[in-house]
Order: structure tokens, then sequence, then C-alpha cells
């Protein structure tokens, strides 16, 4: 139970933080799944200095 | 909690941008610890958005307290980030909690190893692989001088050639340990970083592969099985319930016959999970893109490729040892908008050498590709980039020697401002993009314009990026308060015409600096102002404002 309770507070070695606002999450209305595919794979990676 | 390590990947810009995926360096390194019995935890500032020291330090503190021998910092291998911006997260640690315990570096491209030691707190720089890391935990309680390591350099060591460093096969390394791909699970928009292959073939003199050559006494292309690829494709499908995957391989198809018959098999084998949702991206050469791999991998779910076709002239990629012809660049462009893929173009716009004639080549490629279907290139980094040659490359020291390259220090007045501590440093470390002397005053004059307009179009860029990514995670930032971004429609429209005005732009001000008598300031002062204002037109017609950018104060920086 302690286990699954520290799991769940991401506090096992090898796993990470909880990230910020991953329990604040909404819904998107106004974006499609093929513009978040296309920031996901076309637009992700290479930032500029 | 204890730990033995802690794994930082730091944030490596100095504003805050999306980061979608894992880094794959990182997951490796979890494979090989876990396998040898290491407790490890990862903390990933990029994806888990630490962009403000508070809640960086709160993570050094835990560190503190979990009595980590080690503490590494795997750097990003992209050739566009500055490892600058990463390594300031080392003295801001020592700085917040102590030299705590054995600092090191792992996953560098980007600088000259020994220039790390520049930083008073990095006590090591892995240049090996995952073994290399292991044998640094192995032998960190050992005296210096009876240390058994390869591949692990020391501050205070005496170095000496080394023989070759081994290179791990890639089958026996077992598949990428996931260390936060679980979050897919609970709704954050993820893509699943794969490793098929590592190396090159090819031999561009500028390639951070180069590198990597010195240092194993060859990095050629080296593959995984296709089976074991796809059997870990198939299992994130079932663990983690993504979809999209990024093969974040330097190149995915291997040399000749072999490369062609790997990569049809990991396509069949792709395709026989009867997965029609996937959708991948992969990095390639342009004479590896010929119909049947692209038919094949089109089927598969292939969605993006990243191609460093660097120029339409023919006298730059002999100089830069591309192995290409400008026709082939051409070929495979043509291919892949036929085939409605999209395009992720490198390009290496000017190096030291680069002629007006050399520009004007350029130019004519570029409208030549925009005449065919330009809204299928729409990353807005692409033309931007001078060559500014990683040091401990053949192209790195053939400018170093003729002295071609000046420091940050030295920098154009408009250089974006860094103050002169950071900028010392950035001189320090041999890279932190110093910049590269252009010979010609035209080209030299026509590079700056370029810069500004690239900097320009990756600022809004990067606003509109970051609006669809916190509003995926429900993040309230002033940006993303501004919903006239978050429409599919408009942000598709303005991306998709984004290449075909700034190559408008381009061949405008080439055209112009060309005319002239003499390459004056004044003229650039002209040509940047008109561009602003065209762009800043652009933008209303899309959104009906001007897309924010780093002026306008709604960029949040990385504190």
């Amino acid at each position: 139970m302690a286990e699954k309770q520290k799991q769940k507070n991401g506090e096992q070695a090898g796993s990470v933080a909880m990230p910020l606002g991953s329990n604040r999450r909404v819904t998107s209305t106004e974006l499609d799944d093929d513009l978040i595919v296309f920031f996901k794979l076309m637009i992700a990676g290479h930032k500029p200095v | 909690m204890t730990y033995d390590v802690a794994i930082i990947r730091p944030v490596d810009h100095a504003y805050k941008y999306a980061q979608w995926h894992e880094d794959i360096a990182i997951c490796y390194l979890c494979t090989a610890l876990k396998r040898k019995g290491f407790e490890y935890r990862v903390y990933d500032f990029a994806l888990e958005q630490k962009f403000c020291l508070e809640k960086r330090e709160h993570d050094y503190r835990e560190i503190t307290s979990s009595g980590a021998k080690c503490v590494v910092w795997v750097l990003d291998k992209h050739p566009t980030n500055n490892p600058y911006y990463g390594l300031q997260s080392v003295s801001e640690m020592a700085s917040a909690v102590g030299h705590i315990c054995h600092f090191s570096v792992y996953g560098n491209t980007q600088i000259d190893p020994f220039g790390f030691f520049e930083l008073d707190e990095i006590d090591s720089v892995v240049v090996g692989e995952e073994s290399a890391f292991i044998s640094l935990l192995e032998n960190l309680d050992v005296e210096p001088s009876e240390r058994l390591t390869e591949g692990v350099l020391f501050r205070g060591q005496t170095f000496s050639k080394q023989a070759p460093l081994k290179r791990t096969s890639l089958n026996e390394l077992g598949h990428a340990e996931r260390y936060f791909l679980h979050e897919a699970k609970a709704g954050r928009p993820l893509v699943a970083a794969i490793q098929a292959s590592r190396g090159c073939y090819a031999k561009c003199s500028f390639c951070f592969i180069r590198a990597k050559e010195a240092m194993h006494g060859g990095y050629g292309w080296q593959s995984r099985r296709p089976d074991d690829v796809v059997q870990e494709i198939a299992e994130i499908i079932e663990k983690y319930g993504v979809f999209d995957f990024a093969f974040v391989d330097p190149q995915l198809i291997g040399p000749g016959k072999t490369g062609k018959e790997w990569v049809h098999s990991l396509a069949c084998q792709i395709l026989s999970l009867n997965e029609p949702k996937i959708r991948f991206s992969i990095y390639a050469r342009a004479n590896d893109i010929d119909e049947e791999n692209i038919r094949l991998l089109k089927a598969a779910g292939l969605y993006a490729v990243f191609i460093g076709v660097e120029s339409f002239s023919q006298s730059m990629l002999n100089r830069l040892k591309k192995g290409m012809t400008v026709e082939r660049n051409l070929r495979a462009i043509r291919l892949l908008m036929d085939n409605n893929i999209m395009l992720r173009m490198g390009f290496i716009s000017f190096d030291a050498h680069t002629t007006m004639l050399e520009v004007l080549e350029n130019c004519s490629g570029l409208k030549k590709v925009m005449g065919w279907k330009p809204h299928l290139i729409t990353q807005p980094v692409f033309f931007n980039t001078v060559l500014v040659p990683l040091a401990d490359t053949p192209k790195g020291q053939e400018y170093s020697s003729a002295g071609l390259i000046k420091k940050n220090a030295e920098q154009e007045p408009n250089w974006r401002e860094v103050d002169a501590k950071n900028m010392a440093l950035m001189d320090r470390l041999n890279r932190g993009q110093g910049a590269t002397i252009i010979r010609e005053p035209k080209v030299r004059l026509l590079n700056e314009f370029t810069r500004i307009l690239s900097s320009e179009l990756v600022q809004r860029s990067t606003s509109i990026e970051n609006a669809v990514s916190d509003h995926l995670l429900g993040i309230d930032f002033p940006g993303n308060a501004d919903h006239e971004l978050l429409e599919s429609k408009k942000i598709r429209e303005w991306f998709a015409g984004l290449s075909e005005f700034a190559i408008s732009q381009l061949v405008l001000s080439a055209e112009q600096i060309e005319s002239v008598h003499s390459a004056e300031d004044s003229l650039l002062d002209q040509l940047v102002s008109d561009m602003r204002d065209e762009l800043e037109r652009y933008d209303r017609r899309v959104f009906r404002k001007k897309v924010p950018t780093w002026s306008d104060a709604q960029l949040e920086l990385v504190d």
C-alpha cells in the first residue's frame, strides 16, 4: 500500500515527479488532432538559440 | 527516498519552449542502470516545464536528500541547441545546494569535451556510450590512479591518446527504459522517441558524428534488428497508448543494399502490426529517398522527414563534403512532396566562403521548391543557419586554424543581448554560438538579415507552439490567455505560408544587396525594417494581430 502511494506521488526511484499542470488538463475544442500531430512530429525538436 | 544517480535533462534555451518527447539518451542510460542494479531518478526539466528557478531548486534539494553519489546532466544532441544554457543548471545546483557529490556530463555533441572543465563544478565528462557511464559509477570510490574506466574524462587527469572506444551492439542494449511516457496515459500529448540505429555512413565535414568517429575509431551506421524495433513500437502502443513516434536516429536508412533492405523490412514489419494510427518522423539523407522506400514508409505511417539538404549550390555542397548533388536534393524533395510528406529541411545558407553567386544559386533552388508544395515545408528555422562548426570536426579545425571564428564578445552589435559574464563563459566553452567570419561583405550583410528574419519567425513559431502546448496541458500563462492564437485553421494557414514568405524576403534582400555597389549597414537597417513591417502584415492577415515575440514580453524567459 505504501509502495502504491509512493508510486502515486511519483516518488519511486526510476520515475519522475508529476509534471506541472498534469492534474489541470483541459480538453481543447479548437485544436484538432491532426494539428497536434503536426506540432508533435513537424515542429517539435529543433529549437533554435 | 534514496537512489544512486540523479539524471537531469536541463532546459537548453533561454526561453520557455514545449517539449514533446523523452530524451532517448536518458532512456538508454536508464536501461543500462536498471540492468546493473543502480537506483536512479530522472529530472526532466524540459518535459516537466521547470522554467523557473524555484521549481528546479526544489529538485536540487530532493537530490541532496537522496544520498545520490552522482548527478549527471544529459545534453541534447541537436546542433541548433546551445549547451551553454543546459550547463547553467550545473552551476545553479552547486550554488543552491552545494557541490554535493560527483557531477558529470553525458551526451555532449556540441563542445570540445575538455571545454567542460572551464566550469569549476564539473568533475567528469562521459565521452563514451552507456557502458562508459556505468564504469564511471563503478569507479567513483576508487583512487584516481587506480580507476578502470574507458570513455570518461576526469578533471585533473593527464590526458593521453587512448585506444578507440568500443561500441555497444544495439541488439544487446535492451529496449529504451521509458521514464515519462506513462503521462500519455493521463492525456499528455507525447511522442515516443525511438532509436533504431546509430551513426552514419556519410562523411560531412561539419557533422558531430566526425567527433564520435575520432573517439571510436569509426562511427558508421549501426542498426538494431527491425523485428526488435517493431516489438518496442508494439509494446509502447500497448503500454502507453502512444501511436506517434519520432525516429531520432541521425540517419535512419543505412548505406547501399543493406540499408535499403533493412528499412524495407522495418516498414513491412510496422505494417504487419496493422495499426493504421501509427505515424512517425525520420531523419534521412536525400540520396536514400527513393520511390520504393517512400512508398513503403508512407504506407507504414511516415509523416515527416528531416533532410540535411544544406544547399542548392553545388560548390557549397562540395565544400561541406556533403557527398550530395543539387539534383539529388531536388529529386528527394519532389518525391516527398508528390507523396504529401512533410519536409523538415536542414539548410546551411552561409559558410565562411559563401559568395553572392552561391547565394543566388541557393535562392534559385529555394524558389524552385516553392513552386511545388511549399506548405509541406513549414519549419521556420530551416534557412537561418550560418555554419558555426563544432570544434572537434574537420570543418571546425579548418576554421579554427584559418582564424574564421570570432568569439561571442566580438559579435555584431545587434546580436541578442547576453550579459558580459555569460558571454565570457560561452567563449571559454569554445561554443555557445561563436560567430563565423563571412569573408564577402555583401554575404555578411545578407547573413545578418537572414538571422534577424529567422529569429523573428522562430519567436512567433515558439509563441504559437507554447500556446498550443500549454492549452493542451491546461497551464495558464499570459500568452495562452490569448485564444486568437488557438484556432487550428489559423495556425495551419500561418505555418503553410511561412516558407514562401521567408524565401520571398530572402530573395528580395539578396537581389537588393547584390544590386548595390557596396554593402552598407544602412541598407541592412532598411531591409530589416521593411521585413518586420511585412511580417506583421502577414501575422495580421491570419490572426488579426501580431504574433507575440520577445519584445512583447509575452514569452517567458527562463530565470
